[in-house]
């Protein structure tokens, strides 16, 4: 029962914090306001490929494609590391996480191109997966794809797709076959987001930011090369890309305990310190209990990545949980200010910008990679074995539906 | 990173709980809620002969002399069960209390037989409104409720205050307190939320008491023993919390109502899925405890409150909900859940409640802020 590394585990993190402290000395957040901007990408850009010439860019895949050829808890050692710096915010995690495992597996080596050149943080990808009538139901997608001599022609629309204003590929999920069962009729496919047909529209979030688009496709043609696995067996390539996501970390904007803590001394109730208030220290106690138990559950989960084996379904406990605590903690330490507790400027406290942040970024978080609703049930089914529910849609084409 | 139990420990939890389903099954636990208060169960023994009452007792005191881990899992496994045994108040506490500040002759005499079981040990910290314990002339008057095991104890560590208003912990030795001047110490069983636990309040009138080491640490002793006792109980109450769910989950896979099982139910579903989830949380903070106690780490009032707040908070929840899933069967004396509930609401309490834990967390976390040193980690990552 330790927390320590192991001998070449603090070899190789002394490692990465020597080349942190030569080379990440420069680094900055990313603000707002800045999310998305030319200047704020080519940061990011230039910080990728500063990783990349090291070898950090990914740290598991072999290094023909840019990788550094070690294990997962090396990238979880990287990531801690990495996590001490201000940073940009990251645009190729998208395409390293999630659009570039299914290509890793499944690709043919042209395909493979791609990847060590996204590493050097030369493209950028979106994932063309969600539609209006298909999120968390993703197998119910309509966007059809159909094939018209050595190519395919795309049309349809998609929805939430985070970096696509940006992005200079995406991978997509398109029905093939609507006679089939709708897990069954669907391909998968590599596209050029420059490509005739294409049309990007922002979407204006709660935050009033456009993180993520509207994808409308009309009549996008993709050459056969642009396919991804067979034809119809497009959801297996998909359920690859959204569990390839080994190590999950803990991506939730908010402060930390210790500036809550600071938070509540300086905070004034009445004439009485937020901190020596007894139902104030209450309510501290059971987050900073939840807080500290997630941590402990990281640590966890990187002794499972630590022996070499994988993570399950229970590591979606982090997401699950931490939105929870975190969307209460941020409302709670408003709170505190009262009425003051409104107003987002450094008269009232110092934090609060980042705290409403935190508020607003949150029912975000709880709806996106799997809702609260779906964890749980990922988590009773595959970790408890209890019975799916009876499904209506099992067995019938997808265009009786 | 190996922030879990090894392969040797994995070995003797496997061992405990084999043992511990043939040799203590749930019959036995229900029938004790009814026997005599002054008799100690048959499984008392037979855990006495394997050793586990000595598993962090130093080989030179009669010990197995493995540590604080090994005793962790054997906690965890007594948990899972509702063992109606006085383990907790024998050996995280009197056992505990007279190995870290005991004298040495204290530790030779005593920790012997509470290693094997032929003495039975316990604390009694609580004054529960009455008469305060004070020591005066090596003997100690006042009373203290409710005590653990009280009904049961041959020898007793008490918190007691001097007349110059120190506070120490002293050493009771019942028999010996018996043979020298009669009836100095009265026994009486308390009505209790689980009556398994034996509680008795205890009062006594110039009974010989001994200071236990030199009574240097002062109202320290008695926090840090707590703390200790915290970690090791927040074990007991996840190995129950852990029960709880594995009965509920298997219960709902196997009734089924409109035609279909319970657990294919989504409002079931989430709610054992959240189970699911406050026990693996609480599990981690109680191996940060784990460790923080087994490493000696400075951070042990901060884990053993972590630790204690989500263990209590977890078992809690695991058995009233677990109980709620069984429907009205959950609410009848022959199924097990209510041995959990019972079991949850008494460690709740013991060492004190959420309420007084909640305190200390932050209190303990405020004075190691003081200073980036001993902040722990966990309270500066965003």
């Amino acid at each position: 029962m330790d927390f320590s590394d192991t001998p070449e585990e603090a070899n190789f993190r002394a490692e990465v914090r020597a080349w942190l402290k030569a080379n990440g000395g420069a680094l900055q957040s990313t603000a707002p306001d800045e999310l998305y901007t030319e200047a704020d990408i080519e940061r990011c850009r230039q910080w990728q490929r500063t990783k990349a010439e090291a070898g950090y860019a990914h740290l598991v895949w072999p290094q023909e494609y840019g990788g550094m050829g070690g294990t997962w808890m090396q990238a979880a050692i990287f990531d801690q590391e990495e996590r001490r710096l201000p940073r940009p915010f990251n645009y190729f995690s998208v395409g390293i996480g999630q659009c570039l495992p299914p290509i890793m597996t499944y690709g043919s080596e042209e395909q493979k191109q791609l990847i060590p050149r996204t590493l050097r943080g030369e493209l950028i990808w979106c994932q063309l997966f969600s539609e209006p009538n298909a999120g968390v139901d993703l197998a119910a997608v309509r966007t059809r794809a159909v094939r018209e001599g050595d190519s395919w022609k795309i049309s349809g629309q998609k929805v939430w797709t985070s970096g696509a204003q940006v992005a200079d590929f995406g991978i997509l999920l398109a029905r093939t076959d609507p006679e089939l069962p709708k897990h069954k009729g669907l391909t998968f496919f590599i596209v050029d987001m420059r490509l005739p047909g294409v049309e990007v529209q922002p979407i204006k979030q709660i935050s009033g930011h456009s993180e993520f688009n509207e994808v409308f496709l009309d009549g996008v043609e993709l050459p056969e090369s642009c396919r991804l696995g067979e034809v119809n067996q497009g959801w297996q390539v998909a359920m690859h890309a959204l569990s390839a996501e080994r190590f999950k970390r803990l991506n939730t904007r908010m402060p930390s305990m210790l500036s809550v803590l600071e938070l509540a001394q300086s905070c004034d109730i009445e004439g009485t310190s937020a901190i020596d208030r007894d139902d104030v220290r209450q309510y501290l106690a059971g987050a900073m209990a939840n807080k500290c138990a997630l941590e402990n559950f990281m640590s966890r989960m990187l002794t499972v990545l630590s022996e070499g084996g994988e993570l399950g379904s229970e590591a979606s406990i982090l997401k699950l949980m931490s939105c929870q605590l975190n969307q209460d903690l941020s409302a709670y330490t408003m709170d505190l200010f009262g009425e003051q507790g409104a107003i987002l400027d450094e008269q009232t406290h110092v934090l609060q910008d980042e705290l409403y942040d935190a508020y607003l970024w949150t029912p975000g978080l709880r709806i996106a990679g799997g809702a609260d609703e779906i964890l749980m049930n990922i988590i009773a089914e595959r970790t408890l074995g209890l019975p799916g529910e009876p499904r209506l849609d099992k067995g019938k084409a997808f265009k009786d539906l | 990173m190996k922030f879990e139990f090894d392969e040797d420990q994995q070995f003797i939890r496997n061992d405990a709980r084999r043992f511990l389903v043939d040799r203590c099954p749930m019959d036995e636990v229900r029938q004790h809620l009814d026997s005599d208060p002054g008799v100690v169960s048959p499984l008392w023994r037979e855990i006495c002969e394997l050793g586990w009452l000595g598993a962090a007792i130093p080989e030179a005191y009669g010990g197995l002399g493995m540590g604080y881990l090994e005793l962790c899992v054997l906690a965890e496994e007594l948990g899972r069960v509702v063992a109606p045994v006085p383990f907790s108040s024998s050996i995280y506490l009197a056992a505990e209390a007279i190995l870290q500040y005991g004298s040495e002759e204290q530790k030779q005499r005593y920790l012997p037989g509470l290693a094997s079981g032929e003495l039975i040990g316990t604390l009694a910290w609580c004054d529960g409104g009455e008469k305060t314990v004070v020591l005066e002339n090596a003997a100690i008057t006042g009373a203290k409720r409710p005590v653990a095991a009280g009904t049961l104890a041959d020898i007793l560590v008490v918190s007691a205050v001097t007349p110059e208003d120190g506070q120490v912990l002293v050493l009771v030795d019942l028999a010996e307190a018996a043979g020298t001047s009669g009836k100095c110490v009265q026994r009486e069983a308390l009505k209790s939320a689980d009556p398994s636990v034996r509680n008795a309040q205890l009062t006594f009138d110039a009974c010989p008491a001994q200071i236990l080491g030199n009574g240097g640490e002062g109202s320290g002793a008695l926090c840090g023993l707590l703390d200790r006792a915290a970690v090791l109980l927040a074990f007991e109450q996840i190995g129950g919390a852990d029960r709880c769910l594995e009965l509920a989950v298997d219960y709902v896979k196997e009734r089924k109502t409109f035609g279909r099982a319970v657990g294919s139910y989504q409002a079931v579903k989430h709610k054992l899925a959240k189970m699911y989830a406050h026990n693996e949380l609480a599990r981690s903070n109680a191996y940060y405890g784990a460790w923080a106690l087994a490493s000696g780490s400075e951070e042990l009032p901060i884990a053993a409150s972590a630790a204690r707040i989500s263990a209590t908070e977890c078992f809690e929840f695991a058995a009233r909900e677990g109980l709620h899933l069984h429907g009205g069967m959950g609410y009848t004396w022959e199924v097990d859940c209510h041995l959990y509930l019972k079991r949850s609401r008494d460690l709740a309490l013991r060492l004190g409640g959420l309420r007084q834990w909640k305190e200390k967390l932050v209190s303990a976390a405020l004075a190691a802020t003081s200073s980036p040193a001993t902040t722990p980690t966990w309270l500066a990552n965003s």
